[in-house]
């Protein structure tokens, strides 16, 4: 029992420096990248005809409610030029009839390259309006999956760089041009991602955000505080290490060319969009092609969180099945100095913390308690362990939060930052817990099903997800 | 094995730290907030403070010099605040107003602060006294202004670019040129914008730099007379369809297009015969928005190219040569390539429903 003690104590010791090693990184980085943003005249770079073109691919399952007043968000977007293409993903409910009817769309001949296999594509349609809608391309499509979608999406666009949205999610005015600023800086660059916020709780009219505000549920607060956490100092260090390995599905912008030579988004896992950006750097790196994939942390996409607990149970243990996939997949990066490190440091990270973790966390709670239990521990001496290692947990949570607040500063209240600071105390008692114990079955799941690592049925892109 | 009463000290211990800490970032984060908030409401104070001695500076007699606006009321941090000040009026102001401004920004010595800052050892504060610079129109500024388009950082070359580029100095030009030539999309991005500054007067440096044997440089200067419709540098360019360098083509094929020099339509169309793909679209492309209809029979061969992107832009190029290319694109519908039959069924589709522009 007490060499297991030790081990837990060890472990969460040596993932919190880890976490604070990766916070120290992003802060360098922040601090530089919002220098360099305040010497940019981001109205020249969106006016000028040298801004390199962008075809945004949205795709939608069953997203009659929201699908209309999100494109007419999209087309608002602050740059030069970029087409739309909204991918019906055999919807069960009216969509396309919605997006039909509001944007005054008709079926065309329009052939497309082929370059990824997808199911069958029904037609293609365009708005008879040359303005405004002159850039929409709706593809409807059989059922397929996002993954399956957005591959369509790649089929079809004319541009060379395609930036993928969520359906239920907005982005910021000048998000795109932001995000394509990597890709005029640098010609090795691949992809790019913003970063994810929490709407729940803000102001929003015709899908744009008017006023920043936290959710006045704890919940959604507590995902807010862990989205910062995890984008302004995980995936920026990543990032500065030219090692990041995941990009989020809501908002990323990759060139098209490295996609497709890599044959897309997988058809066969629930976490496309990680599996993709691994799957970029295995096998470009591999051919030792250039894979720069970036993170910028001011292209903010917007983006509606659970508000109920079995939902976001649901997403959690989504995303940790994606996770398992990607990196059983992607084993031979592991420790592979071939791949710099990635190899050698970040995917040992992902392996043995991102997915592990969860198995160690409720593995110490439980050494713990039946320590406790046995009477080999005495009470005091779990506490102060909790204690610690909750401490530490406030720590790295109110570091971002003061990382967030001198860089970047979104939230304008004071009030805010105060719910921020308690809601990085408060989800120490149970939500991360309860998250961990999701996690814990999302990888369970992944070893349950008859192929472990193989095909898994796809959940579809319900609000819910 | 752990002593359990060492392990308890020793979490309680690193916990009370980790405490101690919390409440110092919660502090912290609280405090940077108000200092922020009573920063901004303090520095719009002392602006409205300032801005009627400032407009009575402005609003002096026709070659006055303008009164020192520091006077008794002068508080610790104004010096910055009106700097700070003229640099934000300056960009809603115009005429005689701006002018005014201009000079007490010299006469405040903001500008020997400015071109002092350009020698500190931080980009950052490089490329803000150059963006202060040329946004004042410091010309005392120039030769340091042109000396910082050798800094080792790029902002702070791009912010002098522009600086430069607002207050037309036409004598930086091939300098600009060497200094943005080798780097990305966004330097030329702001360079062109640059030019554009610069007007007609920038356009013989750029038809002297296609002499140069420097590839970026002439890439990147047939870009910009193609962005300022020289249509005299037609002649010039031309000779660069059949450079060795794709690169040259591609950027050839479409300054010619762009400047709408329809003599080099036949050059252009010996580049659909181009070994590389990208450089055929682009031909084809070009043909077309140069409404090229002697060409129409080898855009119609172009359909049947083995890429996509030819056969797409051969369709689109034959679907905006009016009448002429319709008739083209009908006759290709009985094609015996199914290639050429389906690209032009797509776009007869696209004129009738007048969605091609």
């Amino acid at each position: 029992m007490a060499k297991s003690q030790v081990f837990v104590l060890i472990y969460l010791l040596g993932l919190n420096f880890f976490y604070f090693v990766l916070f120290v990184i992003s802060i360098g980085s922040i601090l530089r990248h919002v220098h360099r943003m305040s010497y940019r005249d981001l109205d020249e770079i969106a006016q000028s005809h040298l801004a390199p073109p962008i075809s945004i691919i949205v795709p939608a399952y069953n997203e009659a409610v929201s699908v209309v007043s999100s494109v007419k968000s999209l087309f608002q977007l602050n740059y030069s030029e970029f087409e739309i293409i909204v991918i019906n993903d055999g919807s069960t409910d009216d969509t396309l009839e919605k997006l039909i009817q509001a944007f005054k769309l008709s079926k065309t001949k329009r052939i497309y390259h082929q370059t990824i296999d997808t199911r069958d594509v029904r037609g293609i349609y365009a708005s008879k309006l040359a303005v405004p809608w002159a850039e929409l391309v709706v593809v409807d499509k059989e059922n397929g999956g996002k993954a399956d979608a957005l591959n369509a999406g790649i089929n079809v666009s004319k541009y060379p760089l395609f930036c993928s949205v969520d359906a239920d999610s907005m982005l910021e005015r000048d998000a795109l041009l932001r995000v394509a600023l990597p890709f005029m800086e640098r010609a090795g660059v691949v992809g790019v991602g913003g970063i994810v916020r929490v709407a729940n709780g803000c102001f929003i009219s015709h899908g744009v955000v008017r006023s920043v505000r936290l959710p006045r549920q704890w919940l959604p607060c507590f995902q807010a505080v862990e989205y910062l956490r995890a984008f302004l100092s995980g995936r920026i260090a990543w990032a500065r290490m030219n090692s990041l390995p995941v990009l989020s599905g809501a908002f990323s912008l990759f060139r098209k060319a490295p996609v497709v030579q890599v044959k897309g988004y997988d058809r066969t896992t629930v976490g496309e969009d990680m599996e993709l950006v691994v799957r970029l750097q295995h096998e470009l790196r591999g051919k030792g092609q250039a894979c720069d994939i970036d993170f910028i942390p001011d292209p903010v996409c917007w983006t509606e969180v659970p508000e109920k607990l079995s939902m976001l149970w649901r997403q959690r243990n989504r995303w940790q099945r994606g996770l398992a996939q990607s990196l059983y997949r992607h084993l031979p990066m592991l420790l592979n100095p071939r791949f710099g490190l990635l190899g050698v440091v970040v995917m040992p990270y992902f392996w043995f913390v991102e997915l592990m973790s969860p198995l160690m966390e409720v593995f110490g709670y439980f050494v713990l308690l039946a320590a406790f239990c046995l009477g080999s521990l005495q009470w005091k001496v779990v506490a102060a362990f909790l204690l610690l290692t909750v401490a530490m947990g406030i720590n790295l949570s109110l570091l971002s939060i003061l990382l967030e607040e001198f860089t970047l500063h979104r939230y304008p209240r004071v009030r805010d930052l105060m719910t921020l600071s308690l809601s990085s105390i408060l989800e120490n008692l149970g939500y991360r817990q309860m998250l961990a114990l999701a996690r814990l079955v999302g990888m369970l799941d992944a070893f349950r099903a008859g192929n472990p690592w193989g095909f898994l049925e796809r959940q579809g892109l319900d609000k819910a997800d | 094995m752990v002593n359990p009463e060492y392990f308890f000290r020793l979490s309680l211990n690193a916990a009370f730290g980790l405490a101690c800490l919390i409440s110092l970032l919660t502090v912290a984060l609280l405090l940077s907030k108000r200092l922020r908030q009573a920063w901004a409401a303090y520095s719009e104070k002392r602006e409205a403070f300032y801005l009627p001695l400032i407009l009575q500076a402005v609003t002096r007699e026709a070659g006055a010099i303008p009164q020192s606006v520091f006077g008794a009321g002068r508080r610790i941090g104004d010096w910055r605040i009106v700097e700070n000040s003229l640099f934000k009026w300056s960009k809603s102001m115009s005429g005689f107003g701006l002018e005014g401004l201009y000079l007490i920004f010299q006469q405040e010595g903001f500008a020997d602060y400015e071109i002092r800052r350009l020698q500190s050892p931080r980009w950052w504060v490089r490329a803000q006294a150059a963006r202060r610079l040329g946004q004042m129109l410091c010309v005392k500024a120039i030769p340091s202004l042109i000396r910082t388009l050798r800094d080792p950082s790029l902002e702070v070359r791009l912010v002098a670019v522009r600086a430069l580029g607002h207050m037309g100095e036409i004598r930086a030009v091939e300098e600009i040129v060497r200094a943005l030539a080798t780097h990305s999309r966004l330097a030329a991005l702001s360079l062109t914008n640059v030019i554009q500054e610069l007007g007609v007067r920038a356009v013989p440096v750029l038809r002297e730099l296609l002499q140069r044997p420097d590839l970026q440089v002439q890439v990147l200067a047939i870009r910009l007379l193609s962005h300022m419709k020289d249509k005299a540098a037609g002649s010039l360019i031309a000779p660069f369809l059949s450079s060795e360098h794709l690169e040259a083509r591609i950027a050839a094929c479409q300054a010619l297009a762009e400047i709408g020099d329809i003599a080099a339509a036949p050059s252009i169309a010996r580049v659909l015969r181009d070994p590389a793909w990208e450089a055929k679209a682009k031909a084809a492309w070009a043909l077309g928005k140069l409404r090229s209809v002697e060409n129409m029979p080898r855009l119609v061969a172009c359909l049947e190219d083995q890429a996509w992107w030819v056969r797409f832009n051969a369709g689109e190029a034959l679907a905006s040569l009016g009448g002429e290319g319709k008739a083209a694109l009908e006759g290709c519908l009985a094609h015996p390539d199914r290639f050429s039959r389906d690209m032009a069924a797509q776009w007869l589709d696209e004129l009738s429903s007048g969605r091609v522009r």
